[in-house]
């Protein structure tokens, strides 16, 4: 089973969030700012997938990618940016720091299984 | 200089407090005590000393959580700016402020483990409906594959009615059968008695002969010899007759009896089995039509039953929308909260300011920044758009996509 990190400052997206990754059967880690999810993934976790906030207090979301991207070990985990639909500019940003893609929120639920089968096709 | 740039920051704070947090739902209380320290807070601006009170906690100070942050007042600091309270003021704005975004938090996560319950358990349901509908069409098809029992039913009704008819109809012709041989037989009896008769006549014709051929003396010696002959052979066909009347007897007899068996049974069952052998054909008959009849009523009870789950099943995919919309309107406590958090990043600001009590050449152009960063600082309109509306603005739109 696949490990999903999400991050995001906002407990409601990281409640909702972790529901539907839980009911599309994968493993949900959770950290409330890019800083906790940097100490998570030093400290030995190993997510096989991030889903990140971009505005987020201290490191938004394109320097959390630019931090992990900057470890071996992710170098090739596929990373996806949660933005609101105007931040064009913001998904730039996001692309430019690694990230494989984005999402907004509030995230379809059939949009976002479909893009992780396509991503985690191991499940 | 320095107070009137705190005083528009200020009142530019308060607005944002209530237009916004007012209008995105904030808790009554909330609002109303940010009214009360901004008037507060206003009254003080203006240069009207404020009343000094010792610390103390308020009467009704919130129990229930530990992160709910008690609105003590502080003592004055020794040094600061002209207004000598406008830092302890600042610092219970700031925990109000905080307060506000904790009962924001909770209120929002409240009410999404809620709406994420009622979620779990209409998603549930709809789980069990598309079982019900994989069920049906389980049935549907097990139906379907019944067809081919039904036409094997058929044939073997059509094959036991054509067995009772069969039954029947040689039931029928042994009775003739049986009617036919006694006729023969009667028959048989009576060219018996014609040729027994006859018998006694060529008897009588070749005595007759016998006496012709003595008065005829030597030249009829020969033909006393054949008359003797014929004599000879009628008697012989003569005594056949008499053997075989007991047989034609016997067998008259035989027939006649079995006959009698035939119909004393039919006698004593009046036709009871001609008439079982129709009352079943018709039972077969009425089971081959209640078969079909209940094969098409089935098929109508199938076909009902999916319409109904399907109905339920769209309804309950509708509620899960539903949820799902108001879960993403749920989420709009993220807008307040970020604007909380924007306002007591200023306050914090301000209460440093305040009790720095730096020159106003070096304060100054930190409160333009902070001014200009409020002025022409992050705004949530584009998440505002996506939470209100339930989901995100233009739907039309890719609400994903992979680089």
């Amino acid at each position: 089973m696949s490990t999903i990190l999400i991050v995001d400052d906002s407990p409601t997206v990281l409640m909702s969030m972790e529901q539907l990754l839980s009911r599309f059967g994968y493993g949900v880690m959770k950290a409330a700012s890019a800083e906790e999810a940097l100490r998570s993934v030093s400290g030995g976790s190993r997510p096989n997938l991030v889903i990140t906030d971009f505005n987020m207090p201290g490191k938004n979301g394109a320097e959390l990618i630019r931090a992990l991207r900057a470890m071996a070990q992710h170098r090739f985990t596929p990373m996806l940016v949660l933005t609101t639909e105007s931040q064009r500019d913001r998904r730039e940003e996001a692309k430019a720091a690694g990230a494989t893609g984005w999402l907004v929120k509030p995230a379809d639920p059939v949009q976002l299984e479909s893009v992780l089968k396509k991503l985690l096709p191991n499940g | 200089m320095r107070v009137r740039a705190i005083r528009t920051l200020l009142a530019g704070l308060m607005l944002a407090a209530l237009s916004g947090m007012g209008a995105l739902l904030l808790p009554p209380l909330a609002v109303a005590g940010l009214v009360l320290v901004a008037a507060v807070l206003t009254l003080h601006l203006t240069g009207r000393p404020p009343a000094p009170a010792p610390p103390e906690a308020p009467p009704d100070a919130p129990e229930e959580s530990a992160r709910i942050l008690p609105l003590v007042r502080q003592p004055p600091p020794a040094v600061g700016l002209s207004a000598p309270h406008l830092a302890a003021l600042m610092e219970i704005l700031e925990r109000l402020a905080l307060n506000a975004v904790e009962d924001t938090n909770r209120s929002s996560t409240d009410f999404i483990t809620r709406l994420m319950d009622i979620e779990t358990r209409v998603s549930s349901a709809n789980h069990q409906h598309s079982a019900a509908l994989a069920e049906l069409t389980q049935i549907d098809a097990m139906a379907e594959g019944h067809a081919d029992d039904r036409t094997v039913i058929d044939e073997a009704i059509n094959t036991a009615i054509g067995f009772n008819q069969s039954i029947q109809v040689e039931y029928a012709a042994s009775t003739n059968a049986l009617q036919e041989v006694e006729t023969s037989i009667s028959e048989l009896h009576k060219e018996l008695g014609t040729i027994s008769r006859i018998a006694k006549e060529i008897d009588l014709l070749s005595i007759n002969a016998a006496i012709a051929a003595a008065r005829a003396g030597e030249a009829g010696a020969g033909f006393s010899v054949i008359a003797q002959a014929i004599r000879g052979l009628a008697l012989e066909t003569h005594n056949m007759t008499l053997r075989m009347e007991p047989l034609l007897q016997s067998a008259r007899g035989t027939v006649q009896s079995h006959a009698a068996r035939k119909q004393d049974s039919r006698d004593r069952h009046k036709g009871e089995i001609g008439q079982r052998l129709a009352d079943q054909v018709t039972l077969l008959e009425s089971m081959r039509v209640k078969l079909r009849q209940l094969a098409t009523d089935y098929a109508a009870l199938i076909e009902n039953n999916r319409a109904d789950v399907e109905h339920s099943q769209q309804a309950g995919q509708d509620v899960e929308q539903a949820i799902r919309a108001a879960m993403a309107t749920a989420q709009y406590g993220d807008i307040i909260r970020q604007q909380i958090e924007t306002i007591i990043g200023c306050l914090k600001t301000l209460r440093a300011v305040s009790e720095r009590g730096a020159p106003l050449a070096e304060t100054e152009p930190e409160l333009e920044r902070l001014l200009g960063g409020l002025s022409g600082g992050y705004v949530m309109d584009s998440q505002r758009r996506a939470h209100a509306g339930g989901g995100p603005g233009t739907p039309e739109e890719p609400q994903v996509e992979l680089f």
